[in-house]
């Protein structure tokens, strides 16, 4: 039996604030198998976008304290050195977040940033070869016209393709782990449904582990094989996504349940006349 | 079929279009983010009007609100030539035509107590003064579910979806016809978001208001509109009620949208 | 956040004090500009000595610490045997004036010019701006010199000098964050509720553009007060005997290396003052800064 991609036990993860350590996550357990979609789901402040910093390594600038178990492949993480921890990143773990414009450089072409992963991880490549690679990459994601757009900037592409430039980057070394933070909250209702059907075909096609973090159950629902609802740091409730999203247990869950207006089910009230 | 003192507000050939800059000797180009919408908005009549990003619905929305003007097209509203109004006369009417922006975060002055922004329509358009003024805004935040206590915080002081119903509650002190909701509540957590469409159900329904609601969710349109009009870059592809079009879509546009509608899962295991 | 934080909403005239006791850096420079305007106010009566009595026999004295020195002249004297504590002293009221009247007009004019710029844009932004930049391109100390020229030295020239180059700072400044606040949806909502333009500039948008304006008024101070002993340095300030710290810079250059002291005097008073004027400067923009907590629960 392989090991877990991701094996986490009681984590907690505390920050320094003005009054002491505030606990983000208390006591938070759950594992990840090879090729399964966990989706963590939250509000603001339940600790999920914290759980995908704290797998990243990328705690260690806001000076937290991570405790409990947190494993990758049967490494410890929070145990690893900084060049351990960066040969790890872009290979083997990679990370997609909320807002492109923010994670791509705006004065680099997009190019040449998704052409670093393989400059960094892969030096005995050759310019050509990775220039041909990451013009493979961009038209595995969909974006038209590569030859041409693999020399503009970011701010020459739309939302939805800087987006997929980021995944690019992502999955360009076949990474074992997919972190994807509200990877389409930011994007058009029609954008969001291609993102994320685009990033269920390429983990299943290169057999990767993803984390979904997400406000949203209803874009939880469509993409993850299993749910974790989290709620002030801890989690009220995991299980099959089928099973959260059909028989709720926790209240909370029902509550965000109900908090979405289900499509197609709720239908306006009539006029009122003033 | 719907009586004609019925109708509120009558959009008819809206158009606006910019120019883009360009090479010194090339020929001109447009973008044209509002191409020729016309719809109609009955007294307390919820309309929907839904797009995505560049579809032009937030410019059709400033346009009514008067903050910037259209390139062609008329608009009737409460029996008035609306584009006709200027000055003194305007700033009379405004009163009728409320909004709520999408920025819980930009839609309040910062250094502002929440007293002096409730306080700011009611002394443009009542004669309330002093504690007359403030019992008026006490009034106001109770009716958005806040405590009155909190009349005299600051803004940061308040979560989002908080945030937003000052806004609501802002909205409501000039006692208008109509009310303008640019996308309310795509920035609040799920939490909030029901809370804040709650009120606003309650609100139109207390106070007879119409409502222009302006998102590309279509589930909250689908939960709060009777009417709903679908933009495409600029143009109406669909318009009418809203059970019905969502039901049975005409338009390829309106199809896609639908089906790009994340929660398939959760709908096929509540059906099944 | 679901609830709100819990801070105590007291209004901003009575916690003054109280955060100004509670900031170090605030306190700091309140104590040194108070030491400043202090000697400047009351300089005529706490000055051990006429500041320009010339003495021969005290040509100079070294300071009270070192060999020679006296107790009746506490900094030594200098070339023409004038106590140098005395002057120093008396000189604080040319900065002090000359740094009030100069930032408060350009304050005044650079503020209304870049506001009304920033708001409207168009024509008015398009004038303003080339006014800018029309004097950008001339040399500060040209500028100053034909002032000079024009009006003869002396203070009033030094003045005007130094508010016709300093307008710009605050224009710029506010300007560009006027256009930023203008973007912001709560200018649209005062629009929608018939507030009329001038009072949507003078009550949403200064106030929210007043940190930006603490900054460079106190940065400008500082600079005001170093721009002015410069120009007295060079002669273009004000004239004898009306005494300034740049002026007494300028006296004391020839004796640079032996009697250092006639330097060091006026050149540690322009720096008490602009930090001084900094500190307290820094502490005022947190203090009008309604986001940061003032009281804990």
């Amino acid at each position: 039996m392989s090991d877990p991609v991701l094996d986490i036990a009681d984590l907690t993860l505390d920050y320094p604030g003005r009054g002491g350590m505030t606990r983000a996550v208390n006591g938070v357990s759950f594992a990840l198998q090879p090729g399964q979609v966990l989706g963590i789901v939250g509000e603001s402040g339940s600790g999920k976008s914290s759980i995908g910093m704290a797998i990243m390594g990328l705690t260690a600038a806001s000076h937290a304290k991570i405790g409990g178990r947190l494993r990758f492949q049967g490494r410890d993480l929070p145990g690893l050195s900084p060049r351990e921890w960066r040969a790890l990143r872009g290979d083997r773990i990679a990370m997609v977040f909320q807002d492109a414009m923010a994670t791509l450089n705006p004065v680099l072409r997009v190019g040449d940033q998704i052409a670093d992963v393989f400059r960094y991880h892969r030096p005995a490549m050759s310019r050509r070869e990775i220039r041909a690679a990451v013009l493979a990459l961009l038209q595995r994601v969909g974006i038209h016209e590569a030859e041409r757009r693999i020399d503009s900037y970011p701010h020459q592409l739309s939302g939805g393709m800087r987006q997929r430039v980021v995944i690019a980057a992502a999955i360009a070394l076949r990474p074992d782990l997919l972190i994807a933070d509200e990877p389409t909250t930011a994007l058009d209702v029609t954008v969001q449904a291609q993102i994320l059907s685009l990033m269920q075909e390429l983990i299943r096609e290169q057999g990767t582990s993803m984390l979904l973090i997400s406000h949203d159950l209803d874009v939880v629902g469509d993409v993850c094989d299993s749910v974790v609802v989290m709620r002030h740091g801890v989690i009220v409730e995991a299980g099959p996504v089928e099973q959260v999203l059909s028989t709720p247990q926790h209240p909370y869950t029902r509550e965000l349940l109900a908090a979405r207006p289900q499509f197609g089910a709720h239908h306006a009230p009539e006029v009122q006349h003033g | 079929m719907a009586d004609s003192n019925d109708i509120l507000l009558e959009v008819t050939g809206l158009r606006r279009a910019f120019k883009l800059p360009t090479a010194l000797f090339a020929p001109p180009r447009r973008l044209v983010a509002v191409d020729d919408v016309s719809f109609q908005i009955r007294r307390g009549e919820a309309f929907g009007l839904v797009g995505e990003s560049g579809s032009g619905k937030s410019t059709i929305g400033r346009i009514i609100a008067r903050l910037t003007d259209p390139s062609s097209g008329s608009i009737r509203f409460d029996g008035q030539d609306w584009l006709g109004l200027k000055g003194r006369a305007l700033r009379d009417r405004r009163r009728d035509v409320q909004m709520v922006f999408q920025s819980p975060y930009a839609s309040l002055d910062p250094r502002w107590r929440v007293r002096d922004l409730l306080a700011e329509p009611l002394r443009s358009y009542t004669d309330l003064r002093g504690p007359a003024l403030l019992a008026r805004g006490v009034e106001l935040l109770e009716q958005v579910g806040l405590d009155p206590a909190w009349i005299d915080r600051y803004p940061h002081q308040f979560s989002g979806g908080q945030r937003q119903r000052i806004a609501i509650a802002r909205a409501l002190a000039s006692k208008p016809k109509l009310l303008i909701a640019d996308e309310p509540v795509s920035a609040l957590d799920v939490s909030s978001q029901a809370q804040v469409l709650a009120l606003l159900r309650r609100i139109c329904a207390e106070e007879g208001l119409a409502m222009l609601f302006i998102s590309h969710d279509l589930s909250v349109v689908d939960h709060l509109c009777q009417t709903v009009g679908v933009l495409n870059r600029g143009r109406l592809e669909e318009l009418g009620p809203t059970a019905q079009i969502f039901a049975n879509p005409q338009a390829a546009y309106t199809r896609s949208l639908i089906d790009a509608v994340p929660g398939k899962r959760r709908r096929q295991l509540q059906a099944g | 956040m679901s609830e709100p934080v819990s801070v105590a909403a007291a209004p901003p005239e009575r916690s003054f004090l109280r955060a100004l006791l509670r900031s170090p850096k605030g306190l700091t420079g309140l104590l040194m500009v108070g030491l400043i305007v202090g000697c400047a106010l009351f300089a005529h009566w706490i000055a051990p000595h006429d500041p320009v009595r010339q003495t021969l026999a005290g040509r100079f004295l070294p300071p009270v610490w070192q060999e020679g020195g006296r107790w009746t002249n506490l900094l030594g004297a200098d070339n023409m045997g004038r106590d140098i504590l005395s002057r120093t002293m008396i000189s604080a009221q040319i900065s002090v004036q000359v740094a009030l009247i100069v930032v408060s007009v350009a304050l005044v004019v650079g503020t209304t010019l870049g506001a009304l710029a920033g708001f409207f844009g168009g024509w008015v932004d398009t004038l303003i701006m080339r006014a800018v930049d029309f004097q950008l391109a001339f040399p500060f100390l040209l500028l100053a010199l034909i002032f000079m020229a024009v009006l003869g030295p002396g203070f009033a020239t030094l003045v005007m000098a130094l508010s016709f180059a300093l307008w710009i700072n605050f224009a710029r400044v506010v300007r560009s964050e006027t256009m930023r606040i203008r973007r912001l949806d709560y200018i649209d909502a005062a629009t929608t509720m018939g507030v009329s333009r001038a009072r949507i500039i003078v009550t949403h948008v200064l106030p929210n553009v007043l940190p930006a304006i603490l900054v460079v008024a106190t940065l400008d101070v500082a600079l005001v007060v170093i721009a002015e002993a410069a120009l007295s340095f060079l002669g273009l300030g004000v004239q004898p005997p009306t005494a300034s710290w740049g002026m007494m810079i300028a006296d004391g250059r020839d004796f640079l290396y032996d009697q250092p002291w006639i330097v060091i005097a006026p050149g540690i008073a322009v720096l008490i003052t602009s930090v001084g004027i900094n500190l307290f400067g820094d502490f005022l923009r947190d203090y009008f800064d309604p986001r940061l907590e003032r009281t804990r629960a």
